[in-house]
């Protein structure tokens, strides 16, 4: 069936007007009707004919709807996926600020119990006891302190470590963020090239020359999609990498704090159990609960860093889903040779933004509170 | 005899201070892993308090509750919420499954001491 396009139609009325200004000049009123009747109608004839196209043209049409909608689909995508990676870098900006606050409330437990610690021995003689049988005690909690003191040490090390994975992580993010903005600029490509094909195909009236271009233009679009495709994948599995070496970071740390707080407290109660120093050291074993109650408090810390790089996982998990997806999407691009290839791939698009939007729904209430309850908090109903 | 407390965690690390916090204040107390592990431990042994997380494989802390007031020796046993999660909505659901109240992380363990007496003694 023969198409008929707007342009055409536009050439014809201008032609028609033509006609009837330049009969205006002509003397004779009935040589001028003729003259109009002839020149419209050879002109609408010409047109027509030319406009008239082949049934190959169609798809070229066909094609450029289904191009544009790719094009809304494939920037829709691009959206969520900057979206996404936005998230990641908040979140791991999260992950340091815990890290942070967890070391600094380490430091200050430690301190204070070791500065409660080693003012001891100058109350022992003070009240009149056995000094010796009270240093003994002491000497033995400072040893152990001092194990703790090292491994808190240890601790600082293993978390600037864990501070740099995060930093690192965070600056893989902004590369892979980079690379969409690439894919974003390809996708308007693939727009501007529906428009070029139909505007082509219109002009030439050889549709299927002109859809052989825009299939060779989605071709190389493809290619170039799967390249960077495979790139984003790439980034995307150090992240997961590097998160996977701060986990086991954290397990390490985990392990020689509670390890560290053990001894010190088994130390502490051998130490007030000793009848000699009893007496004098019950004023400051009060004063040594709050600290282990707060040393206790900040290793949660490495509990809650553990959800939010779990979610991490979880969020970059499902992106790599959805980038495996488009390289999917780019290879039947690259094949696709007629209207309905394309309306397939605009479909399996599509459901990358579907899987896209409802990754976002999953992961928009992250595991550590963002709620109005402060940590700490309790409530009895 | 000390009262005894079923600690529900998949974080190693929580399990580790609620176990060191609550036996040094005189409570006997048993781990489990997550919500299936937790429940298949209350129905071998009788436990006076169940602390539980929220967010687990296999089977979270709503679920758990759920599950535990179906039982009849459970259906008065107080169950306590301790978890990173905060929001209103989500306490609601608590209340709603039967749990005794909502404890959220990071727990201070003077505080956690004292809400175990008050409940258990």
């Amino acid at each position: 069936m023969p198409h008929w396009s707007l342009r055409p139609l536009v050439a014809g009325c201008v032609w028609t007007l033509l006609v009837g200004v330049v009969s205006t000049v002509l003397p004779d009123f009935v040589g001028r009707l003729w003259v109009c009747i002839a020149a419209v109608g050879l002109g609408w004839g010409a047109v027509l004919l030319m406009s008239a196209r082949m049934p190959g043209d169609e798809r070229a049409d066909d094609a450029e709807v289904p191009m544009a909608h790719l094009e809304a689909e494939l920037a829709s995508c691009m959206h969520a996926f900057e979206a996404q990676f936005q998230a990641v870098e908040t979140e791991s900006a999260q992950v340091l600020g815990v890290l942070a606050e967890a070391v600094d409330q380490l430091s200050d437990g430690f301190e204070t119990i070791h500065a409660s610690v080693k003012s001891l021995p100058s109350l022992a003689p003070a009240a009149g006891h056995d000094a010796r049988a009270c240093r003994a005690a002491l000497r033995q909690a400072l040893a152990a302190l001092d194990q703790v003191l090292d491994t808190e040490a240890r601790h600082g090390h293993a978390s600037q470590m864990l501070s740099v994975l995060s930093e690192a992580l965070s600056t893989r993010t902004a590369q892979a963020n980079a690379l969409l903005g690439e894919v974003n600029a390809i996708a308007k490509q693939s727009g501007l090239l529906a428009l070029n094909a139909s505007i082509e195909a219109a002009r030439a009236g050889d549709a299927g020359r002109e859809f052989g271009v825009v299939a060779e233009e989605v071709t190389a679009l493809s290619q170039r999609t799967e390249g960077f495709s495979a790139q984003i994948t790439a980034v995307l599995s150090a992240m997961q990498s590097l998160v996977g070496d701060a986990r086991a970071a954290m397990d390490v740390v985990n392990g020689q704090n509670t390890d560290g707080v053990r001894a010190v407290r088994a130390q502490v109660d051998q130490w007030l159990a000793t009848p000699e120093a009893a007496v004098d050291a019950s004023g400051s074993a009060s004063s040594l609960d709050a600290p282990a109650a707060k040393i206790v408090e900040a290793l949660q810390f490495q509990d809650i860093v553990a959800q939010i790089v779990g979610h991490v996982v979880s969020r970059v998990g499902g992106m790599r889903e959805a980038l495996a997806e488009l390289g999917g999407v780019a290879h039947d691009a690259a094949l696709a040779r007629d209207a309905k290839a394309v309306g397939a791939v605009c479909q399996r698009a599509e459901r990358i933004g579907q899987r896209l939007r409802a990754l976002a729904v999953r992961t928009a209430n992250p595991p550590v509170g963002r709620g109005a309850t402060p940590g700490g908090s309790i409530e009895l109903f | 005899m000390s009262k005894n407390v079923l600690a529900i965690d998949d974080s190693a690390s929580i399990r580790q201070m609620v176990n060191f916090t609550l036996k040094s204040a005189g409570y006997s107390v048993v781990d489990a892993v997550d919500g299936r592990d937790g429940l298949a431990r209350a129905k071998s042994q009788q436990f006076d308090l169940v602390l539980t997380d929220q967010n687990m494989p296999r089977m979270d802390g709503l679920a758990l509750i759920r599950a535990l007031r179906e039982i009849p020796s459970y259906q008065r046993t107080p169950i306590l919420m301790l978890t990173t999660e905060s929001s209103d909505e989500m306490k609601s659901q608590g209340r709603a499954a039967g749990a005794t109240g909502w404890m959220v992380k990071p727990f201070d363990p003077l505080k956690l001491i004292e809400v175990v007496r008050k409940v258990i003694g």
